[in-house]
């Protein structure tokens, strides 16, 4: 539904910590299929260690709740119910609950996040969904909280408790 | 009593044992005490880690994942491998971010690692804070040797 350029476009982060590569639907306050696909050339693969064997190179957990988080974002971006034009606003990972890390995804693998949105409210997303490669669920995500805040205020008073 | 100082030589080494976006801990030290075991762990946010430049382009923030991959890293260097596999996170029970971290802060983790349940899991507990003395997250890991499904 919508290419890299849109995806780069919309996020407020930069390369390489763009880690949504194509959004394939949006079902906008509802819900969201975007993919990643994993390269060996990523920036997370420069210091694995020469000969180390397959196991170390599944994507690191990190990255891969990066990615679900920046599909969230862009699900709720792209909700009309959601207001940022002007609001110069910084979206927050501000929670999660009971996530499951079920397999590993590893170079060649496309990661597929669908996020639902479960509520938001004044500036609060709660979302769950889940991650699969191909047929294999990668991980769920029960509960991910974002929150919108102004960019200015983000370096003076940091977050409130969620 | 603090029974051993360990990261110099796992994080100055030039290679990891697995991928990792950059190298999220900076200084790790292992508290072991009365059958228990808190790592204390530090992390200097630093722009020109990989990745930071696009966290974002005009405003360093330390990702709230990143605080994610610094317990990680610091269970991994305290820890060490078992028959070969890292330990590795399997479930989030519960993460919350409640302050940024920003270029030029001090971070220090401090983890408490619970003994290992039937299936080999185990939970830790982390903390970790800003130099200003501001909570920036709290975690409620598991951990697994060789992660999700061993492998």
């Amino acid at each position: 539904m919508f290419d890299h350029a849109a995806v780069r476009a919309l996020l407020p982060h930069g390369h390489p910590m763009v880690l949504v590569d194509r959004v394939e639907s949006l079902d906008p306050g509802v819900s969201i299929c975007a993919i990643k696909a994993i390269s060996g050339s990523e920036p997370c693969y420069h210091d694995v260690a020469p000969g180390a064997d397959c196991g170390a190179f599944a994507y690191p957990t990190s990255l891969l709740v990066e990615s679900f988080g920046q599909a969230a974002a862009l699900l709720w971006m792209g909700s009309s119910n959601v207001e940022f034009d002007g609001l110069d606003a910084v979206l927050m990972f501000a929670a999660a609950r009971n996530c499951r890390i079920e397999s590993r995804a590893f170079p060649g693998d496309v990661l597929r996040h669908v996020v639902r949105i479960d509520h938001t409210v004044e500036g609060t997303a709660f979302v769950e969904g889940s991650t699969s490669v191909g047929e294999r669920r990668i991980a769920s995500f029960s509960q991910m909280i974002a929150v919108a805040r102004p960019r200015a205020g983000v370096a003076v008073t940091g977050l409130s408790s969620v | 009593m603090i029974s051993g100082v360990l990261h110099r030589e796992t994080m100055i080494k030039p290679f990891l044992p697995f991928a990792a976006p950059l190298r999220a801990v900076d200084h790790v030290v292992v508290d072991r005490r009365d059958g228990a075991m808190t790592i204390h762990a530090s992390k200097l946010v630093d722009a020109d880690d990989p990745y930071m430049r696009g966290h974002f382009p005009d405003f360093t923030i330390y990702p709230g994942v990143f605080i994610i991959e610094s317990v990680r890293q610091a269970v991994a260097t305290a820890l060490g491998p078992r028959d070969g596999l890292m330990p590795d996170i399997v479930t989030i029970n519960s993460v919350r971010f409640l302050a940024p971290a920003l270029e030029g802060q001090l971070l220090t983790l401090e983890a408490v690692v619970d003994a290992p349940v039937a299936d080999g899991t185990f939970r830790v507990a982390a903390q970790c804070k800003r130099g200003d003395g501001v909570t920036a997250a709290r975690l409620d890991l598991e951990f697994r040797y060789g992660g999700p499904q061993g492998v």
